[in-house]
């Protein structure tokens, strides 16, 4: 079983309650220092409570290179011949040192606990 | 009434999944027009009440917000979903149930001014009150005008959208007829598919080939229950290295041959194959494009575009033939890339038109009604986030089309129209679904409902009676410019010879349409004939007719 997978309720709320939700940072673009697993999982957990969901799947895109991460809708089911799902993107900012994933449809930013992050090279 | 191939899938969907045969059919007597039933009752035998007492009661033509009973379930389920999600469900009645399909009907339903409003309190099963919250309207051509309105168990759904890949062989099955003589044909195949094997430089399907039997078990003709099921466990493996024996007759040839396949776990392809043709008079586009589900198909769709656009190709063929839809953006990102920045910037290719109530705002997701533009970048189903895609310039494409080509690939006819890139359609007339909804479960069942109409950027998305081309004999269906072609299961697709193929080469050079007589059906008979060509509807051959319910059941 995947690790996001074993989170409940009151753990999403708790994760919740400490991603520290913003709305207005001063802060620059910034990418992943490293798209190992160990991060990856750190930064799905945050990212699943954001969707408001406990399972979350990252679309195409590397975080560690563009600072931005794409979260998939759910998958249409084979009715769904109209679908107007659209991934969600996250942007990645740095901001006094804390690295957040700032959702783009809603501009509500999400603190990635113990995730590194680097300035973006221009 | 006729029923398109969409209406059968979904009419045997419905029965499979808990309707009553006798309520979607007016089987053994019974009234199936929407008599009341009994009222819900507690379960104890006592007089109704839904379950709990003073429960909601039912004033005509006053709605209180679908939020009010949302979740509350005759039937609670306790723990977590197969995604991980726990369960909203809180402690109700199917009265509530009911009343919460009143509402939610009333908010989000396309036609919710033409839902004649029943009492929920007269219902005692939910989905014989959700069939009754719809439309009976019909189009100018007698089909019912809602004609996707179903549900199915919220698992059900959860599976299908968690479960890919799938065990299949690569092949795509096209049924003309499920009752004896059956007539079940290969379509087309994936390449690098257990059913694209060489075995002596012999495909193991091919396009047009006739399954007469499996494993020994006659397709054709049986009447056994047991064997029937034999045949659909066959024809759709629920596993991978399951191993069966087809008897196909191939396309032209009378005589038969026997492969033996096995299934293999399967991610659906949307592209199944590309090409560029040159003509001498340019180099021209073929694109084979099964669906805009997959959100591999992103990818795809962008790679064998950009290749034809690294090739200088000026004119391009889509063979949306088999496309039943799947993703706007998707098929969105299509548009953009046959038409180009400068036919596109700042365009519309889908807007969303809800019910009158819903003003700007999209009833659903309470969000604001935000249309779909032409996509010009990847948006990070399967190609990141901002990556510009290839655009061939076009001011013309050719659609090849059935009327298995539905939803999102008629969106992609009407997105370009609603730009004036000129649609050449060759085929027959699409199937005439402008339409989409957004699944919604309560209480276990996962509902679906016509929420929205999807007009383009001229605002038009009046085409429930499809797209078809300006000579054939319908005498309904948007007529645009093309030909009607019938489908030509005797030559491999993309092949310049295979009929509708051979016509969008033809109307490009000439600006004609081929004779009838021209197009190719040597090898079918005289009856088979007659389903191929399209008439009557209710003979035409479904695509994967059986996939989701696998019923070949003889009629009771």
């Amino acid at each position: 079983m995947k690790p996001w997978r074993t989170i409940r309720p009151i753990a999403l709320a708790a994760a919740l309650l400490t991603a520290a939700c913003q709305t207005s940072l001063a802060s620059q673009a910034a990418v992943l220092q490293s798209g190992d697993a160990e991060t990856m999982a750190k930064v799905k957990t945050v990212l699943a409570v954001a969707m408001g969901r406990t399972d979350i799947e990252f679309g195409a895109g590397d975080p560690t290179e563009t600072p931005a991460i794409s979260v998939l809708p759910r998958r249409p089911s084979s009715y769904e011949d109209r679908s107007p799902a659209t991934p969600t993107l996250f942007d990645l900012t740095l901001s006094k040192g804390v690295c957040y994933a700032t959702r783009r449809d809603t501009g509500e930013a999400f603190a990635l606990e113990g995730v590194a992050c680097r300035p973006l090279e221009k | 009434m006729q029923m398109s191939p969409i209406q059968k899938l979904l009419f045997r969907f419905l029965a499979l999944s808990g309707l009553a045969l006798a309520a979607a059919c007016g089987g053994g007597g019974s009234d199936s027009s929407g008599t009341p039933t009994p009222p819900p009752t507690g379960g104890g035998g006592g007089s109704g009440g839904g379950g709990s007492s003073g429960g909601p009661t039912w004033t005509s033509g006053v709605y209180a917000s679908a939020s009010q009973f949302k979740n509350r379930c005759q039937t609670v389920r306790t723990g977590a979903d197969i995604l991980g999600d726990p369960y909203p469900d809180m402690a109700g009645s199917t009265l509530q149930e009911n009343f919460w399909l009143r509402s939610w009907t009333h908010e989000t339903y396309l036609w919710n001014d033409e839902v004649v409003d029943r009492n929920p309190a007269n219902y005692n099963d939910r989905l014989q009150y959700f069939d009754l919250l719809r439309t009976t309207a019909l189009t100018p051509s007698g089909r019912e005008k809602d004609q996707f309105h179903f549900s199915q168990p919220t698992e059900e759904y959860l599976e299908q959208i968690t479960s890919t890949p799938t065990a299949s062989y690569g092949a795509e099955f096209l049924a003309f007829s499920v009752t004896p003589p059956r007539d079940i044909r290969i379509a087309y195949v994936d390449d690098g598919t257990p059913a694209a094997e060489e075995i002596a430089g012999q495909a193991n399907f091919v396009r047009g080939a006739r399954i007469l039997e499996i494993d020994g078990i006659d397709l054709v003709n049986t009447n056994n229950q047991s064997q029937i099921n034999s045949l659909n466990d066959a024809l759709f493996p629920s596993t991978a290295g399951q191993m069966h024996t087809f008897l196909l007759q191939d396309p032209g040839g009378a005589g038969t041959r026997t492969v033996m396949v096995t299934s293999a776990n399967l991610a659906a392809k949307a592209v199944n194959h590309t090409d560029v043709i040159d003509t001498g008079t340019g180099k021209v586009g073929y694109v084979h494009i099964t669906t805009f589900s997959p959100y591999a198909s992103e990818e795809e769709i962008a790679d064998a575009i950009a290749d034809m656009s690294a090739q200088g190709v000026t004119d391009l063929v889509l063979d949306l033939r088999y496309n039943g839809g799947g993703l706007i953006a998707v098929a969105s990102q299509l548009g953009y890339m046959v038409a180009g920045a400068a036919q596109t910037s700042g365009k519309v290719f889908e807007g969303f038109r809800f019910n009158d109530d819903a003003g700007n705002s999209n009833p659903v997701t309470g969000g604001a009604n935000n249309p779909t533009p032409f996509y010009s970048t990847g948006l990070g189903f399967s190609v990141a986030d901002g990556t510009p895609l290839a655009s061939l310039n076009l001011s013309r494409v050719f659609i090849l089309s059935t009327d298995f080509t539905c939803s999102a690939s008629e969106a992609v006819i009407n997105g370009l129209r609603g730009v004036d890139v000129e649609v050449v359609l060759i085929g027959g007339t699409t199937c005439g679904k402008p339409f989409g909804f957004y699944p919604e479960d309560n209480c276990g069942e996962t509902y679906f409902t016509i929420q929205f109409e999807g007009v383009n950027d001229k605002g038009f998305g009046d085409y429930a009676d499809g797209f078809t081309p300006t000579n054939s004999s319908s005498s309904f269906g948007v007529k645009i410019p093309g030909c009607s072609v019938s489908d030509d299961f005797e030559t491999e697709l993309g092949d310049e010879t295979e009929g509708m193929l051979a016509a969008a080469l033809q109307y490009r050079t000439t600006g004609s349409c081929p004779a009838p007589s021209s197009q190719s059906l040597a090898n079918v008979t005289a009856s088979e004939a007659r389903r191929v060509s399209g008439e009557p509807v209710g003979l035409r051959p479904e695509v994967n007719v059986m996939r989701y319910n696998r019923d070949m059941r003889m009629p009771d």
